[in-house]
């Protein structure tokens, strides 16, 4: 059925179907090793907490058990680009849920009725719970010691204060472009911090062999991260740690950086290497391990007489919870993209990581982008509203453009995606955006925005990709991508095929990563994984053709540039019917009498970001952002205005990704990404008493959009080549979230005549008019 | 009068074939069928009754397998995932993309099939109904959505 | 837990209780209990099955078991509707009508139209089966003397005619932010609510007044919304009219 002949662009089946419409795809938690080991953790019932004593006498007498540990035992401090977390609290419990100690036993039960033994003494401070507290000048501080931490170069704590840290944008001059405006606007949203619901709880197992390699096995999207950091922080040579992944039951950045991996590993040494299992339940999964960032921001706006902006100023004050893991980052990377996809020449922005008593944040789909462009998008509408221009009109007018700089001053070149074309779609699908319609006492309405987002992520962020062969001249990817749902395996294969000119079942792929096998990579994050493991694979499979090519040459007795390959074969390109398939070269090239010349085919590709720098710690200045992922959201809502019920009808999404290589796989993406979005920003945050203890920890008190909440999708693709991307790609998988709040707040500011600011936006909220705006 | 204590043994029928296993009398379903016997097919996504990852047929009827005790299977039929081959149901979850991590799809195709069973020509309320109990993050659910409505043309 | 009992007759359930020395516990769909179990908030080590009791499983013109499932209960219509908003269609296969009505849970949806069909309940009770008006046991829950267990319900099936809305605050499997039952009855009218207070609130009225309904209820202000809203969402209920034409 299929017309397109060439493995790009199309539809090609998923290579992990079968294995997981039959339940047959393993994941971290379904395996077992011999003799493994369980484990149940003793949570902190207070938000803040001295811990004056942990009294484990009467849990360690229960059978079964083996060891209970307590953070004291590890003197150890944890962290991604900042090491700020204890392995188990010490001392002191900064967040509600925090693990105070930790029984290993035979079983799970064993080691549950411990934990229920364990009893902690603790002296009760109040707690910080909003950013606004936390950066009050008398706020108690709750990482006392922030400068004595070590940190990547990057990042810019701030002494005395609960700000881990601040990066300040500056660019032209912010004072004159409000002097000269002719109209400005201020407005103020919010976000609760909530979590990633990954359906796969987080799980982790680790075993020391006598060897003294150090084997982990995870749930993560980034295992060469673990590999390295477990070598730092317990001292242990990178490669003595193997990490091994299966399949992933989603991340969406939540299984990035170090999860439970240290924790397993200290809890495997504790009782001499034996394997074992440290699996998450939802509760702890929710409220123990990390979830996704808050924000108070405030945007102002400052645009000349027609719409042209000509100034913004930014406070994005990102809550990170009690620890800064990746936040630390995402609230530098809401800063380097903080005015969104527009032309802005006058910026000042100051972007903090704010410390408070709530469970902690790391990266999420979005990696600030999503907080940062609700906050700019709600100013832009209500800045289009002053002026009384059309939402489409003033997003068109300001749209950034090849030529144009960055908010840190980084110049976009011919690979900048087409934000008018996207916004153009969306309109072209919503009609007039102003539009009000009255229906049965209902109000329908729409809105449409824009939004940009660039990978935040070392600048030598690398992938690898190894090709070999099998004797039928098929061959084999190894990348240390994680396959985590987004389907880059597929794509994997792809990319390869189209590079091989060969039909895809002639490709395989490798699921499972294994840190001492597979090339070192980054992180399955940033939406990077088939833009930059791509780009190394389609060069491990030119690798592997020359070396084809090298063979048939000697074979062939033709020169190289006179071959040619295609169908699984090398050729003359003067007499195609003369040639060499994969199969007779793949592992050697055999000749009648038995002598063999060249041996197995090996390909090798790399691939590591150019060109990215730092930014300047005053200015903001540089070069970090690799590449820009640029869209436009349109949403169509009917609201209630009685009772404040309404139901997304529509979500659009127009995206340029460079090249699309598998359309049902992008747009499953994008669809994704775009119901996730709606459920961040209408059911989902952490709800939490004055104590600062979470009270819907669970999925049944905290909701994500269930089967028939879906509005009806559409998603369109703009193909602007990336230039640096594999067949032009770029990344895909996030940027389809980061627009969405800011789309359905203005769809729902509209129909109700007045801004909607805070999310969640409930039913209560649009109905109660002064409860909550 | 039956009563049962500690380590007991039960013996149900499980994908067709009769099966004795021992187990701890406060076991759930869901515990024995991945850990006493080892189909890990169905998954513990919240141990709560919340995700429907974990869903099986008993007698053809979906429940909660983490919210049951596993004795309740006593003498019953129970089907999961691993039970089900080449079903019009599998082949359209993959054909519309009616998954990505593939984490909850056990307990999706599970219910889907007991739905598409008891009701061959459900219509989109009845549908709703029945899988709204399942939760997926990745899919955004227009694949899960337009694999049953594949399944049950192909049916 | 390490003891399950698995009585099969009334008698056996008697010996049971009557051997016991430390606490016990029901068990049924286990929907509401095993949630309850795994978070270590069940203490009693031994449990009683009662699903294999006589009667519990029945579904006759005259009687529904404790231990029917909520998506088995069909009539009347009022009945089948509250079920249908419970949970989720996957739990309500072995979530029991008994098992909602003495759970622990605030909710307790199902007793409203039991209420409004002036059912009676089955009660086994001091090794006999007594049987009482529901309404004269249910305060703020249903009241129930150590040992006692519901065995069933009896209600007339007719059909009468009822308004019910049930308020989320996302969706239909969810808590209840408001579940609202009003139905026409011989005397007036009958007006139920769940999720409106912390207990289910209920109460007749012979006349539909709005003003004098509103004014019956207490409503309660929580994480899932505040009184003042769940008022307007009853007051928008009522303003809608009184239930007088058949469904």
């Amino acid at each position: 059925m299929e017309v397109n002949q060439s493995p790009l662009g199309r539809n090609e089946r998923r290579v992990d179907a079968d294995v997981k419409v039959t339940g047959q795809a393993v994941f971290t938690g379904d395996m077992y090793v011999s003799g493994m080991l369980h484990t149940a953790f003793k949570r902190s019932p207070h938000a803040f907490a001295k811990i004056v004593r942990i009294d484990t006498s009467e849990a360690s007498k229960l059978p079964g058990v083996k060891r209970i540990v307590t953070g004291e035992e590890f003197p150890t401090n944890l962290g991604l680009y900042m090491g700020d977390k204890p392995v188990m609290a010490r001392g002191v419990v900064r967040h509600y849920g925090e693990h105070v100690a930790a029984v290993i036993a035979d079983t799970k039960k064993q080691a549950e009725a411990a934990v229920n033994l364990i009893k902690v003494e603790y002296e009760i401070k109040k707690p910080i719970l909003s950013v606004s507290d936390a950066l009050q000048a008398d706020a108690e501080l709750i990482h006392p010691d922030i400068m004595s931490y070590a940190t990547i170069p990057a990042i810019i704590p701030q002494e005395g204060t609960n700000v881990p840290n601040l990066t300040k944008i500056r660019k032209g001059d912010i004072d004159k472009a409000f002097g000269e405006a002719a109209h400005t606007v201020k407005s103020s949203v919010s976000i609760p911090i909530g979590d990633h619901v990954a359906m796969e709880r987080r799980a982790a197992t680790c075993r020391i062999t006598a060897d003294g390699d150090v084997h982990i096995t995870s749930s993560t999207q980034a295992p060469f991260v673990v590999k390295s950091l477990l070598g730092i922080f317990f001292n242990i040579p990178p490669g003595k740690i193997i990490v091994d992944t299966p399949f992933v039951g989603g991340g969406f950045g939540g299984k990035a950086g170090l999860q439970l991996e240290g924790l397993a590993y200290a809890l495997s040494k504790s009782v001499g290497g034996r394997p074992v299992m440290v699996e998450n339940s939802r509760e702890d999964d929710m409220v123990t391990s990390p979830g996704h960032m808050g924000l108070e921001a405030t945007v102002e706006l400052a645009a000349d007489s027609q719409g042209k902006l000509l100034g913004l100023r930014g406070e994005y004050n990102y809550n990170s919870g009690a620890y800064a893991d990746y936040a630390v980052n995402i609230s530098r990377a809401g800063a380097i993209a903080g005015t969104g996809p527009y032309r802005v020449d006058n910026v000042h922005i100051d972007s903090r990581c704010v410390y408070t008593n709530l469970p902690f944040s790391t990266a999420f789909r979005g990696f600030g982008h999503i907080e940062m462009i609700f906050a700019v998008e709600r100013a832009m509408s209500e800045l289009a509203n002053k002026i009384g221009l059309d939402p489409y009109e003033i997003r068109h007018k300001n749209a950034i453009q090849p030529g144009d700089t960055t908010p840190v001053q980084s110049l976009l070149g011919r690979s900048t995606g087409n934000l008018r074309g996207c916004l153009d779609l969306v309109k072209n699908e919503l009609g007039d955006i102003t539009e009000v319609e009255q229906v049965d006492g209902k109000i329908r309405a729409k809105s449409i925005v824009s939004f940009w987002k660039a990978p935040a992520m070392p600048t030598n962020t690398d992938a690898g990709a190894i090709l070999t062969f099998n004797i039928d001249g098929s061959c084999n990817i190894n990348t240390g991508i994680i396959e985590i749902g987004q389907g880059t395996k597929t794509g994997l294969v792809q990319l390869v095929a189209e590079t091989l000119r060969v039909e895809t079942d002639m490709v395989h792929v490798e699921i499972g990563v294994r840190t001492r096998t597979s090339p070192t990579d980054w992180a399955t994050a940033a939406s990077r994984a088939l833009m930059m493991a791509g780009s190394a694979a389609v060069e491990a499979a030119q690798d592997a053709l020359d070396q084809m090519y090298d063979t048939a040459e000697a074979v062939l007795k033709v020169p190289k540039r006179l071959l040619d390959h295609g169908g699984g074969r090398i050729f003359e390109k003067d007499h195609p019917d003369i040639g060499l398939s994969f199969a007779e070269i793949a592992l050697g090239y055999v000749y009648p009498d038995g002598n063999t010349i060249k041996g197995q085919i090996i390909g090798r590709g790399r691939y590591v970001a150019h060109k990215l720098t730092g930014i300047d710690p005053d200015t903001g200045q540089g070069h970090p952002d690799l590449e820009w992922t640029i869209g436009s959201h349109g949403i169509q809502v009917l609201v209630d205005p009685n009772t404040g019920i309404f139901e997304i009808e529509r979500a659009i999404c127009a995206m340029d990704v460079g090249k699309v290589v598998n359309p049902d796989l992008a747009r499953g993406q994008v669809i994704g990404s775009m119901s996730m979005g709606i459920g961040y920003t209408i059911y989902e945050g952490f709800k939490f008493n004055s104590r600062g203890q979470i009270t819907n920890e669970n999925l049944r008190d905290h909701k994500i959009m269930r089967y028939g909440q879906q509005p009806k999708y559409d998603v369109f693709f703009l193909e602007t080549p990336q230039l640096d991307g594999p067949y032009g790609l770029r990344g895909l998988g996030e940027p389809g979230i980061t627009g969405m709040p800011a789309a359905i707040s203005n769809a729902l500011s509209r129909a109700l005549g007045r801004p909607i600011r805070h999310i969640p936006f409930t039913p209560e909220k649009l109905a109660m008019e002064d409860h909550h705006e | 009068m039956k009563q049962y204590e500690d380590h007991i043994q039960m013996e149900f029928s499980l994908n067709g074939e009769r099966v004795t296993t021992r187990f701890d009398v406060d076991e759930t379903l869901l515990h024995v069928v991945r850990n006493r016997i080892g189909l890990k097919g169905q998954k513990g996504g919240c141990l709560n009754g919340d995700c429907g990852a974990c869903t099986m047929l008993i007698d053809g009827v979906p429940v909660k397998s983490c919210l049951m005790l596993a004795i309740d299977a006593e003498g019953k039929e129970v089907t999961t995932i691993e039970g089900l081959k080449d079903t019009p149901v599998q082949k359209a979850f993959v054909a519309k993309q009616g998954f990505q991590c593939g984490y909850c799809t056990s307990g999706f195709v599970m219910n889907t099939h007991a739905l598409l069973q008891a009701h061959p020509d459900a219509d989109e309320e009845t549908i709703q109904n029945w899988l709204s109990a399942n939760l997926c993050r990745c899919t955004g659910y227009e694949g899960i959505e337009e694999a049953v409505k594949m399944a049950q043309k192909n049916l | 837990m390490n003891k399950l009992f698995r009585p099969q007759t009334y008698e056996e359930l008697t010996s049971i209780l009557e051997s016991q020395t430390e606490k016990y516990l029901y068990y049924s769909g286990g929907t509401e209990v095993m949630s309850d179990y795994r978070q270590g908030k069940i203490k009693e080590k031994q449990w009683i099955d009662i699903k294999h009791l006589p009667g519990m499983m029945e579904q006759s013109p005259e009687t529904i078991g404790a231990c029917v499932f909520l998506n088995q209960l069909t009539q009347p219509a009022m009945l089948a509707e509250v079920a249908q908003g419970i949970a989720d269609h996957t739990i309500r296969n072995h979530l029991t009508i008994g098992g909602n009505v003495c759970g622990k849970l605030p909710f307790r949806e199902i007793v409203l139209p039991l209420l409004a069909l002036d059912a009676e309940i089955s009660i086994f009770s001091d090794g006999e089966i007594i049987r009482v008006p529901l309404k004269e046991r249910f305060d703020k829950f249903l009241k129930l003397q150590p040992g006692e267990l519901v065995t069933g319900f009896h209600f007339d099936r007719t059909e009468r005619p009822y308004h019910y809305k049930r308020h989320t605050i996302t969706g239909s499997i969810d808590y209840p932010l408001m579940t609202y039952l009003a139905v026409r009855t011989e005397q007036g009218y009958f007006v139920g609510l769940s999720g409106y207070g912390s207990i289910p609130q209920f109460a007749w009225f012979e006349n539909w007044d709005v003003e004098e309904i509103l004014n019956s209820f207490k409503a309660v202000s929580n994480d899932r919304g505040s009184a003042d809203y769940r008022k307007k969402l009853l007051e928008i209920e009522l303003e809608k009219g009184a239930p007088n034409e058949a469904v």
